[in-house]
């Protein structure tokens, strides 16, 4: 062969190897904007306003975050920490145009909020996203995250799913100090999530949305997380309906057989191990224990050997109606007992907080879920969250952390009791006011001042 | 020309030395011969013990140095009762005995040497301590048969009054010495509590141990304790504990001294063979404050009012509640109104000393009452706690104390060991066992206390299996923690 021909041949090669390579860019690149256009319409940026309580204080604080229309309705659907709480919140859509938005319900166990749109007479609702199903996604396929980081409005990345079960451990918490996350896997990407993300749609070539971007992990780049969108339409669904989520707790918490299994002899016995049982739970008054192996609930096979399969197992539990009498199926040293047990409500895990401008401090009622995490015996009293510095609280010693138990040595057990004794003191200009705290397991009797400067 | 100046110059200074060798100072004089006195009789103690530097640490045995002062001929050697002070159990106060950092987790001394300042050195053993002059004793046990020493004479009648010269003899430690420092000084002043003696200035690095003499020599004072700017070592302000956590100065310029007639009696009583506890009446105090009295409209204007009440503690067997307010001691007013107040009131519990019954008086509701108290030996605390380390497991667990008890809120009949070094995670387990748990299985078998952990352990050790489980328990949480041994 001529040096001629095969110098032609091998160009030739090349060149229709570019042209395939092209071909296909040039579809994913169609696919990207062909997805982004169907999703850009329904985004939106959102503009919580929402006291904050620091040091004591209550303040108004702005915030910024992401959120898309889901609905025909015009339901917004973005975080809980991003929305959560908010007293005003101005909602800008992607045409730029600011519109009120109200809070409709918030979810902090699954970080999810949801708002609605208040259009003016007149203003046409925009298109709402597609919902996608995160059950399919796979490792490796491609996707998009959209929404307003560093409140860089309608901003776009993209990358590929990172995984699609992560794992994040069940006592990560919001700054607000709630836990979340508990009944979720994540879908983890490498699409860009920076702080503002929050909210905003991750989004598949198909243009339909199939997690809700919720946070990206410090000192770490290219690693992201979102909420699958399965999970978000069963919260969303319910938040619409009824303002909140209801949920089942038997108070028991689960532990993967992983590195358990010699010690439960497991490889015959799949389930998942019984790590702690609440004091004075439903499942505590049945006689379950810590250890205990649980291997069918309601009649469904449970099992978890890693800990990834945990959050299923408790949202299984959150599931069941309130109230209802459930058979759960237990092993425990070779033999496999059957227990009716009956499911409890789970109770919100923080409680608001409130000001007590003149004494000087913010105080939250005591959640069960409260009380577990300081280990206390009890759930009476109110919790001072924050104390002013150098206010009057302060100068009696008071701290952040006391339990307030009673006031003038009237009991106090809850945050609706502190507001009324409180309201009365006010009302009266009363001198010193007497608190009986407990700080840790003993009590310390604390008298303040109160200012009645403004 | 140049070279006659330099020649002036030099015999000028010749000359003023000169001057100062022909008349000496008296004063120089004077400390000179308190410094060849006191080098015959104070000594530097070297003692092995078990400390902790932090509550993350398990106990370790070091080498520690204290001063000493010879009381005897035949080698009876006086040191301060700080060698027994549990960290937690230093009676707070202006005044209070500080170590420094360490906390001393046994009173035990297994060994120890006491050593002169010609540098000869004598193995000595630990009598125990002198609970009424509140001091302890070595005795010089080998060697000195032949030697006579020259005691320290404390005696009464030494008082001293504010504005005195005296002279700080203490012992210059590590690295420059032993060698004994004198140091001119003045009495500041006098103090009433926590204990009758009086304040001096002085430099040394270490005081504790020191004498104050007077210019002719005479025994007026042994420096006790520093004062430490801290009110309340049990102040629940977080300010405060941390200035207690970390290396405070070792002196401030300031040391506290019992007069010399304190000591007067110091080794004719036999020490005690075994430490003495120290009373307790297991409460926490919050001092009532003249505004606290006046808004509760008590009938008194001071006390203490009891924040917490140990349980099976001396103050719970006398009926004592939460809530209470101590307002009489053995029939005297009990003083206090502040913070710094409590001192007083603790130390005179302290000195009582375990077994002695004291009379309460006590308001209930606004009502007063009597009641009568033993105090207890104090129990030992998580400072004081015993350890047990499992090398193969990299585990350290300490007793179940009843300061962890109440800090937990756990009723007196639960059991376990507490865990003071979690043992590293081999793998992602997000269990994680922390410092502070409470251990209540190992190797699938209850565990009581420290014994029933060695005795489990005991076995694992005889069975080397390649997995030991361990069940822990964290407030209302509990988790499974699998661990692998390292039997090699």
């Amino acid at each position: 062969m001529p040096l001629k021909d095969t110098v032609a041949w091998v160009f030739g090669f090349i060149l229709v190897t570019l042209v395939a390579v092209d071909g296909s860019a040039q579809t994913l690149q169609q696919q990207i904007l062909d997805a982004r256009d169907k999703v850009t319409p329904a985004l939106v940026n959102v503009q919580p306003i929402t006291d904050v309580y620091s040091s004591g204080e209550r303040r108004s604080s702005t915030g910024v975050g992401s959120g898309f229309i889901f609905d025909a309705d015009g339901h917004v659907i973005t975080n809980y920490h991003v929305a959560g709480k908010a007293k005003r919140l101005i909602i800008t859509l992607s045409n730029k145009q600011r519109v009120p938005g109200v809070l409709i319900g918030e979810d902090p166990l699954t970080d999810i909020a949801v708002l609605r749109l208040e259009l003016a007479e007149g203003q046409t609702m925009p298109a709402h996203v597609a919902l996608g199903d995160s059950d399919e996604l796979s490792v490796g396929q491609y996707v998009m995250a959209l929404g307003s980081p560093l409140a860089l409005q309608r901003s776009l990345s993209f990358g590929v799913v990172s995984s699609k079960d992560r794992y994040l451990s069940d006592s990560f918490k919001l700054l607000t100090g709630e836990k979340t996350g508990s009944f979720n896997t994540w879908i983890q990407t490498d699409a860009a999530i920076n702080p503002g993300n929050s909210g905003g749609p991750l989004v598949n070539l198909k243009g339909e949305v199939v997690g809700v971007n919720a946070r990206g992990a410090f000192g770490a780049s290219s690693i992201g997380f979102a909420i699958p969108i399965n999970i978000v339409k069963e919260v969303a669904a319910q938040l619409i309906e009824t303002g909140h989520v209801d949920r089942s707790w038997l108070g028991l918490t689960f532990q993967p057989r992983e590195e358990l299994a010699q010690y439960f002899e497991a490889e015959s016995v799949p389930g998942v191990v019984i790590r702690s049982v609440d004091p004075d739970s439903p499942a505590e008054r049945v006689g379950i224990r810590a250890g205990d192996m649980l291997l069918a609930y309601r009649g469904e096979r449970m099992s978890a050997q890693f800990t990834e399969e945990l959050p299923l197992i408790y949202k299984r539990i959150a599931d069941t109606p309130i109230g209802s009498e459930v058979a759960v199926a237990i092993a425990r040293g070779g033999d496999v007992l059957e227990f009716t047990v009956t499911t409890e409500e789970r109770g919100a895990s923080r409680s608001d907080e409130m000001e007590f401008e003149s004494w000087g401090f913010t105080a939250r009622g005591i959640t069960r879920e409260l009380a577990r995490e300081f280990s206390l015996p009890d759930n009476l009293g109110v919790m001072v969250a924050g104390v002013k510095p150098n206010g009057v609280a302060f100068h009696g010693q008071l701290f952040a952390g006391d339990r307030i138990v009673a006031v003038e040595d009237e009991p106090i057990e809850d945050l609706a009791e502190l507001r009324s004794i409180y309201r009365s003191f006010d009302d009266g200009r009363t001198d010193a006011v007497l608190l009986t705290v407990m700080r840790r397991h003993s009590r310390r009797w604390i008298l303040i001042e109160p200012s009645y400067e403004n | 020309m140049r070279t006659e100046f330099v020649c002036v110059a030099l015999s000028a200074l010749v000359a003023t030395v000169g001057v100062a060798r022909v008349a000496p100072d008296e004063t120089a004089e004077k400390l000179r011969s308190i410094e060849s006195h006191y080098s015959k009789s104070m000594v530097q103690v070297r003692y092995r013990q078990q400390v902790s530097r932090s509550t993350a640490e398990p106990p370790a045995e070091e080498e520690l140095t204290t001063t000493g002062v010879v009381v005897t001929v035949d080698g009876l050697v006086m040191v301060s009762a700080i060698i027994y002070e549990p960290f937690n159990q230093v009676p707070h106060g202006v005044g209070i005995r500080f170590p420094g950092s360490v906390n001393r987790a046994l009173a035990k001394i297994p060994e120890a040497h006491v050593r002169f300042m010609d540098g000869s050195e004598y193995p000595a053993t630990l009598l125990g301590r002198d609970p009424d002059a509140d001091v302890a004793f070595f005795q010089i046990d080998e060697g000195a048969e032949d030697v006579t020493f020259v005691p320290v004479v404390f005696e009464a009648g030494t008082d001293v009054t504010v504005g005195e010269e005296v002279v700080v003899v203490s012992l210059l430690g590590e690295p420059l010495g032993p060698a004994i420092a004198v140091e001119l000084s003045r009495v500041q002043a006098m103090t009433m509590r926590p204990l009758s003696g009086f304040m001096v200035a002085t430099g040394a690095s270490d005081p504790v141990g020191s004498l104050v003499v007077s210019r002719e020599g005479t025994v007026l004072g042994y420096l006790d304790a520093l004062t430490v700017p801290v009110p309340d070592t049990r102040s629940q302000n977080p300010l405060a504990f941390l200035s207690i956590m970390r290396d405070l100065p070792k002196g401030v310029g300031r040391g506290f001294a019992r007069p010399a007639r304190d000591f007067v009696d110091a080794g004719v009583r036999i020490p005690d063979a075994e430490p003495v506890r120290r009373g307790w009446l297991g409460v926490e105090m919050q001092p009532l404050s003249r505004e606290l009295a006046s808004h509760m409209r008590l009938p008194v204007d001071s006390g203490i009012l009891l924040r917490y009440v140990y349980r099976n503690s001396p103050a719970e067997g006398a009926g004592l509640e939460v809530g209470d307010v101590l307002f009489e001691l053995e029939g005297e007013p009990v003083d206090v109104n502040r913070d710094e107040d409590l001192g007083t009131f603790a130390e005179k519990l302290l000195r009582a000393g375990a077994g002695a019954s004291l009379e309460i008086g006590y308001l209930r509701k606004g009502a007063p009452a009597t009641t009568t108290v033993q105090l207890a030996p104090a129990p030992r605390s998580a400072r004081e706690a015993e350890t047990v380390k499992v090398e193969e497991l990299d585990l350290t667990v300490r007793e179940l104390t009843y300061d962890y008890r109440a800090a937990r809120f756990l009723e007196p009949e639960r059991q376990g060991v507490v865990v003071v070094q979690p043992p590293v995670a081999v793998s992602s387990n997000r269990n994680r066992v922390a410092p502070g748990d409470l251990l209540v299985r190992f190797d699938d078998e209850p565990i009581a206390d420290l014994a029933s952990f060695r005795a489990v352990l005991a076995n694992v050790r005889a069975r080397q299996p390649d997995e030991v489980v361990l069940f822990v328990e964290r407030g209302r949480e509990s988790f499974f923690f699998a661990v692998k041994p390292d039997w090699d």
